[in-house]
């Protein structure tokens, strides 16, 4: 766990000096990444149900976002 | 710009960052995307985040129903030697988003379910030592109904959430609240996200301290507290990634009350730990492929908690955009995880920890799905179905299983969508 912790800020640590360094993406060439296939999740519902039967079926549980309560099938 | 539910740009060829209003609006218009397209953004179905488009609806109503079958298990993994059917879940999901005020919006998600079938109950030995599953009957039967509520407020380069919901079954209760925020730096090209919930959890199990199941409990609770902390960072014009790393404290009675374990010829109550420490470690990445019309979405999580359950998820989907406004989308996903300290199939003797659970979520197992989906927008409406084929194993495991847990599953999914934004 203590690996994971270390990992986890590391890479955090490390995407937020590679945002800070050398990266300069102008407004207008962002355009792609506003492509509704480049978001994290494109269908939000399909996306919830399928981390709720992951969930219920494997003990692995977590993401970038506080989640939305249990139920019983976990 | 980028959230940690997706991305937020100026709009093409602008060059000033959007005003809070126009923030909200926007994000209201992803709420629309997310209808319209294969929509734009998001980490958790609580849409926000902005796609430019054209329209300038305010009201989104989503739709999605999913049907979620079990394979049966093999009467050569049986203790009967039977054939037996296991879990089918038919679900309906709601979700109706409109925006209040200037730089506000609403997101209500209805989910209603009905759920029936067996499941593993516990598992004895055979003569030889293989372990057989006994399965419980097909006497459940149970209906879930969700309701779950997001608020969200801009302000500049800040945005906060507020979260609650509550959902019931026949034998389950579960209320829970928490709080998100977002601030966008760099320029517009990273965001720094965290968040804090609670989670409460009360059971009242069927028949408990019955007649027929005497050991049964009757009541219990337990309680979840987790949190997040994340960053996106737009990496090229075409790249874009996050990491994050999410924690959560469980306690109470995290026991499976209806779940049993074979200990040395007798079966005692499944008792695991009374607390819970876990810790996820999340990366994903999204290339847009303009070439070829396409983006490739490559996911890893890293799981980690103190029952000693270690677990890598990865998954890799290819959006491929095709003429008249169709897109298909075929998915694959693969997932590993190491056992708990105290699980085993069956105990030959009475443990000193007190501790027993031959769960087969528990056990150490690996798992397959893939999954084929297709979207197509006709005008304001957006029609979508899928399909997913789920298969776990122990030959699919990060490392060698030496036994595998005879219940594990394997499961289909079809699930279609409809969405109409106003």
């Amino acid at each position: 766990m203590k690996a994971a912790i270390f990992h986890s800020l590391m890479m955090i640590a490390a995407a937020l000096l590679v945002g800070c360094g050398s990266m300069d993406v102008k407004p207008w060439q962002r355009g792609n990444l506003a492509a509704a296939e480049m978001a994290w999740d494109p269908d939000p519902l399909d996306a919830a149900m399928r981390e709720h039967t992951f969930g219920s079926k494997e003990s692995a549980a977590g993401g970038a976002s506080v989640g939305g309560g249990g139920c019983g099938c976990r | 710009m980028i959230t940690d539910k997706g991305i937020r740009i100026d709009r093409v060829g602008g060059s000033s960052p959007a005003s809070s209003s126009g923030r909200a609006h926007q994000a209201l218009l992803a709420l629309t995307a997310a209808a319209l397209a294969i929509p734009a953004t998001n980490a958790h179905a609580q849409a926000v985040g902005d796609v430019p488009t054209s329209s300038g609806d305010s009201t989104l109503l989503d739709y999605r129903y999913a049907g979620y079958r079990e394979g049966d298990i093999p009467g050569s993994k049986t203790a009967s030697g039977q054939r037996s059917q296991r879990y089918d879940v038919d679900s309906h999901q709601f979700r109706a988003a409109t925006r209040l005020g200037a730089a506000s919006d609403l997101t209500a998600d209805i989910t209603v379910e009905t759920m029936s079938g067996a499941s593993p109950w516990f598992i004895i030995p055979d003569a030889k030592g293989k372990p057989l599953q006994v399965m419980s009957g097909a006497s459940i039967h149970d209906f879930r109904q969700s309701l779950q509520l997001r608020a969200d407020q801009h302000f500049d380069d800040l945005s906060g959430s507020l979260l609650a919901g509550y959902s019931s079954e026949r034998d389950y209760r579960t209320s829970n609240a928490g709080l998100e925020g977002s601030w966008d730096f760099n320029g517009g090209l990273s965001t720094l996200s965290g968040g804090g919930g609670y989670t409460r959890n009360i059971l009242d199990p069927t028949e408990g301290q019955s007649a027929r199941f005497p050991t049964r409990i009757a009541h219990a609770h337990n309680d979840e507290g987790n949190g997040f902390i994340g960053v996106s960072q737009v990496l090229t014009q075409y790249t874009v990634l996050q990491t994050s790393l999410s924690g959560g404290i469980q306690h109470g009675d995290l026991s499976d009350p209806y779940k049993l374990v074979y200990v040395d010829g007798n079966t005692r109550n499944d008792t695991r730990p009374g607390n819970r420490r876990l810790l996820a470690w999340t990366t994903r990445l999204r290339q847009d492929i303009p070439k070829l019309h396409a983006a490739l979405h490559i996911d890893y999580r890293f799981y980690s908690d103190n029952w000693g359950v270690n677990a890598h998820t990865a998954e890799l989907a290819w959006y491929q955009s095709l003429p008249y406004r169709w897109v298909v989308v075929p998915r694959l996903r693969w997932y590993s995880q190491s056992q708990a300290d105290f699980y085993q199939p069956y105990y030959s003797s009475l443990q000193s920890t007190g501790l027993y659970s031959c769960d087969y979520r528990l056990s150490p197992f690996g798992a397959l799905s893939e999954s084929f989906g297709i979207y197509k927008r006709l005008g304001g409406w957006s029609l979508s179905v899928r399909y997913e084929h789920y298969d776990s194993s122990g030959s699919f495991a990060l490392k060698h299983v030496e036994v595998e847990n005879p219940g594990l599953v394997k499961f289909q999914v079809f699930s279609a969508g409809i969405a109409k934004a106003f």
